[in-house]
């Protein structure tokens, strides 16, 4: 026996809704954005495993954006949260709800 | 052997993301969310992808994971008074499955009609490595440079909205708000 495709797949479909479960439950913002950032693993061990799947490197590349984009997330929005938790002393999401109607 | 290892691997991955979720304190979520970085390396290894595990070794259990630690101490979280849940525990629960089934049916349906994996030999036969120039720095070369060009706004975007004068009690963001 030996480790397929599917087994990959049905991996990273696992941890992406881990991370969604997560990001709809928590309170915390620095825990919701390290559950997206289950939610992300999630879908690159998706995009290599079929690169390896289809035998080209356009999965790897994407990852690869992915990571950078992921990095630049992280530095934005930990930005963001020190901003708020300096004007509003709190980093639970309940506290902020200027955009709801 | 490789079977027994990506079985491991999984285990302690699927483990620590739900650590992620459950840990009270924020830095023990940080660990448990270390733990799943180290793991999805692992597999980008197992899956002949050398360059993609060391990426995520280097991007997301380095950098972002300082980051995240950086924040989590500077803010220095008082222990949460109110739960650390929403009320929505069942609905989310119910929400997360059905993704988890609808993914796990398609690819399910799909990956029996396409077959397995290709071989390592074969991979690494058809393809280059990611940073040769007919690849990331040839046909990819400008949504590289605009990676680049996104992660340096990204950083001075950081700095602006961290570094800005307080107005009084309220920064302007907080006047903003």
């Amino acid at each position: 026996m030996s480790i397929g495709l599917t087994h990959y797949l049905l991996l990273g479909a696992v941890l992406f809704s881990i991370g969604t479960y997560g990001v709809l439950v928590r309170k915390n913002v620095i825990v919701i954005f390290m559950c997206i950032e289950v939610m992300l693993n999630g879908v690159n061990l998706t995009f290599i495993a079929l690169s390896r799947h289809v035998g080209n490197l356009d999965g790897h590349l994407f990852v690869f954006f992915v990571m950078i984009v992921a990095a630049a997330e992280a530095a934005v929005g930990l930005a963001v949260m020190v901003a708020l938790f300096r004007s509003r002393d709190s980093i639970v999401v309940d506290d902020f709800n200027l955009l709801k109607w | 052997m490789q079977v027994l290892l990506f079985y491991l691997t999984a285990v302690v991955a699927i483990a620590s993301a739900i650590g992620v979720i459950r840990c009270r304190n924020p830095l023990g979520s940080a660990i448990s969310l270390l733990v799943t970085f180290v793991c999805s390396a692992v597999f980008y290894a197992l899956l002949s992808a050398p360059f993609i595990a060391a990426m995520q070794i280097l991007l997301y259990a380095g950098v972002i994971m300082a980051l995240l630690l950086f924040v989590i101490l500077q803010l220095n979280l008082r222990q949460a008074t109110r739960s650390n849940y929403t009320h929505a525990l069942s609905g989310a629960a119910i929400l997360a499955v059905l993704a988890a089934m609808i993914l796990a049916g398609t690819f399910l349906l799909s990956g029996d009609s396409a077959g397995g994996l290709l071989s390592a030999a074969d991979f690494n036969q058809q393809t280059r490595f990611v940073l040769n120039k007919e690849v990331l720095l040839g046909d990819f070369l400008l949504p590289g440079i605009m990676a680049a060009l996104l992660l340096l706004l990204a950083v001075c975007g950081a700095v602006f909205v961290v570094l800005q004068k307080n107005s009084g009690d309220k920064d302007q963001i907080g006047d903003a708000l």
